[in-house]
């Protein structure tokens, strides 16, 4: 398998506190701080991390949405973050993004068929059976009714609403979709209705997905591999079976215990963290998670823990990584 | 057994829009006992926020039809004066709503907020008085340093101690029951974790009875008693919370348990569905409300289309369904047909 997508060492700041037009900011917010990450095609790569941790920036700084502040993210060898132009119109037809709220993300005032066909205007592509043609296609692929092109978004439910998004990215037939919390908007019977479509459309489409979310019961149900996030870095990286069964960071094991468990009669251990993310302004010396760890010693303070290979399949960023979850 | 402190018979609510009127509940019936968890479960539009406004006496511009009874330790919540439901509201039932960063006010200390809670039902308290059992009722929630906390504004906390203020507020007053609507929905998986114990804490030294509104089956087997499933604003299946996700009754409710992720389920596994969406409200479907999503109205036949199914029992618990025990019980073992 080749590499769809690296992203190679990447940074992201947004400054904060700038009083006047000339005067510096009083700080940044060290949003994504050195990641790098690789995607193979036909592979689905799911990125955790609680709200604040920088999985959304890093979503949309990979298809340019946001400028990056330093490293690279390369598509097929090109870097998208230093693309212009022409160049980088054509690098977006094989990245493009599904998001979160399927409300405020199609606007309410274009019908359906504008909405999905829109890509292709301003790509400026005109398929061999015609624009409204290609549009009805996709929208039977994303299981809609063709005949719905004339409609507007507020006639559909939530669930159908995400089938319009799905198929807007799908117009420009990408390799590579970033999809940013595609199911944390719905009701859990449509919810699973998406997952499986989203399974469906990758098998036929062979699609590579970045697949963000903050919940680690959904991730398993769709990647192959899983990146753990904390406060702009990635803390833990490994294929999916062997992440879940062997996780190695505190943290790791802090979130797979907070998830709910479906089974009233199973009672779970649970890791119960105290205290909140600190702020990404001002991130704690050495490792970002001591503050709110229970195996935290004086190393973590001063020695900030890279992340390092353990296995073939698993990288783990941690001075004491175990799987041992009893905090004392 | 202990006696119902909350009884809840044929409530009908319906509001005038200018598409119709939108049946938001049909003849719901349910009790809660004193010192019981409810859990109240069903997707966005399935009424269970609407029974919530009706229990805390909130329905009552001119738009809404309200009928039916709400009896609160023999106290008639439906037509009850503003007044009188207004003494109530606060102290003997409270509210924690989903957002908390919209349910405070950004322009008052939280002291403030929550002293006003106490000072509502206890006039006379004095100044001294409040302020010590606010922050009383802040050590509980579990704020730390509530001394100093007291005189911060909502926007210095974060979404989880944001929500134990919600909290602190809904408790001050030490309410018979506690009405928590999507209490962890907007919140972090860790931070959700911290508030769901808290909350179980709290019922456990209080004996308050709480109904929880939440679409989460996770959360709901973690915190409830017994379960009301709640479809196109009608009761679909009542009870216990170890039957529920054993051998549910309704084909909705097994629906939802094939749709629910699981950390046990393998990876990429592919999830059961329930076909279809939620009916409008303004246009729901004749016979069972269920019957254009449900797969096993094959087993009955028409009658799913023409009569609606009234809440029966069926071994200890209560079903609107047309199927019959075997039915259910075979629809039990048979693996659900991927749709």
């Amino acid at each position: 398998m080749s590499e769809a997508l690296e992203v190679k060492n990447l940074f992201k700041t947004f400054p904060v506190g700038k009083k006047g037009l000339f005067s510096k900011p009083a700080g940044y917010v060290h949003a994504v701080d050195g990641v790098s990450l690789s995607i193979k095609s036909g592979e689905t790569l799911g990125i955790v991390g609680e709200s604040g941790c920088g999985k959304s920036t890093l979503g949309r700084v990979m298809t340019h949405l946001l400028p990056a502040t330093d490293g690279q993210v390369l598509l097929n060898g090109v870097d998208v973050t230093r693309a212009k132009g022409e160049e980088l119109q054509k690098l977006r037809r094989t990245i493009q993004m599904i998001f979160q709220d399927p409300y405020s993300s199609l606007n309410p005032r274009h019908t359906v068929g504008r909405i999905v066909g829109m890509p292709l205007v301003v790509q400026n592509i005109n398929p061999a059976q015609g624009r409204k043609k290609r549009v009805q296609e996709l929208l039977e692929l994303v299981g809609l009714n063709p005949e719905h092109y004339n409609r507007y978004p507020h006639e559909f439910s939530g669930g159908q609403r995400q089938r319009i998004g799905i198929a807007r990215s799908l117009a420009l037939e990408p390799k590579i979709i970033i999809a940013d919390e595609p199911v944390s908007a719905l009701d859990v019977s449509i919810q699973a209705q998406i997952l499986n479509l989203l399974q469906d459309l990758q098998k036929q489409l062979d699609l590579s997905y970045v697949f963000i979310a903050h919940d680690l019961s959904v991730v398993k149900h769709v990647s192959d591999r899983v990146a753990v996030m904390y406060l702009g870095k990635i803390v833990e990286e490994a294929g999916s079976e062997e992440l879940y069964s062997n996780p190695m960071h505190p943290y790791t094991l802090a979130l797979l215990s907070a998830v709910p468990e479906p089974n009233p009669e199973k009672v779970r251990q649970r890791i119960l963290l105290t205290g909140d993310v600190p702020s990404p302004i001002n991130p704690p010396s050495g490792c970002r998670f001591r503050t709110r760890c229970w195996r935290a010693t004086e190393l973590c303070a001063t020695t900030e823990p890279p992340l390092v290979q353990i296995s073939s399949n698993h990288k783990v960023a941690c001075h004491f990584p175990g799987p041992t979850p009893l905090p004392n | 057994m202990s006696k119902n402190i909350l009884e809840v018979n044929n409530l009908c609510v319906s509001f005038n829009t200018s598409d119709g009127q939108v049946h938001a509940v049909d003849n719901l019936s349910f009790n809660i006992r004193a010192g019981e968890v409810l859990g109240i479960v069903g997707e966005s539009g399935s009424g269970k926020s609407v029974t919530a406004s009706a229990i805390m006496g909130l329905l009552t511009s001119g738009n809404v039809n309200l009928s039916g009874s709400i009896k609160l330790n023999d106290f008639e919540i439906v037509g009850a004066k503003d007044s009188e439901v207004r003494k109530l509201r606060g102290s003997d039932i409270a509210m924690v709503f989903q957002d908390p960063l919209s349910s405070l006010n950004p322009y008052y200390k939280i002291g403030v907020q929550i002293g006003e809670a106490y000072e509502t039902h206890h006039p006379d308290a004095s100044k001294a008085e409040v302020r010590n059992k606010v922050i009383e009722v802040m050590k509980k929630v579990g704020i730390p340093e509530a001394e100093t906390r007291i005189d911060s504004y909502p926007h210095e906390f974060s979404g989880g101690m944001r929500q134990r203020v919600v909290i602190a507020i809904a408790l001050i007053n030490d309410p018979k029951i506690l009405i928590a609507d999507e209490p962890t929905t907007a919140l972090d998986v860790t931070v959700q974790a911290q508030i769901l114990d808290l909350m179980r804490d709290l019922q456990k030294t209080s004996n308050t009875s709480i109904i929880l509104i939440t679409h989460d089956l996770g959360v709901v087997a973690e915190m409830v008693d017994r379960v009301l499933v709640m479809y196109a604003g009608r009761a679909v299946e009542v009870n216990d919370i170890k039957a529920i996700f054993s051998a549910p009754i309704h084909p909705y409710t097994r629906g939802l348990l094939n749709a629910v992720r699981s950390l046990d389920s393998a990876v990429r596994e592919k999830l059961a569905t329930i076909p279809g969406t939620p009916p409008s409200l303004l246009n729901i479907p004749q016979g069972c409300a269920f019957n254009p999503r449900c797969f096993y109205k094959q087993w009955v036949g028409d009658k799913c289309l023409v009569q609606k199914p009234e809440l029966h029992e069926i071994g200890n618990g209560l079903t609107a369904c047309h199927l019959s025990k075997t039915d259910i019980e075979r629809m039990n073992k048979d693996e659900l047909p991927v749709a």
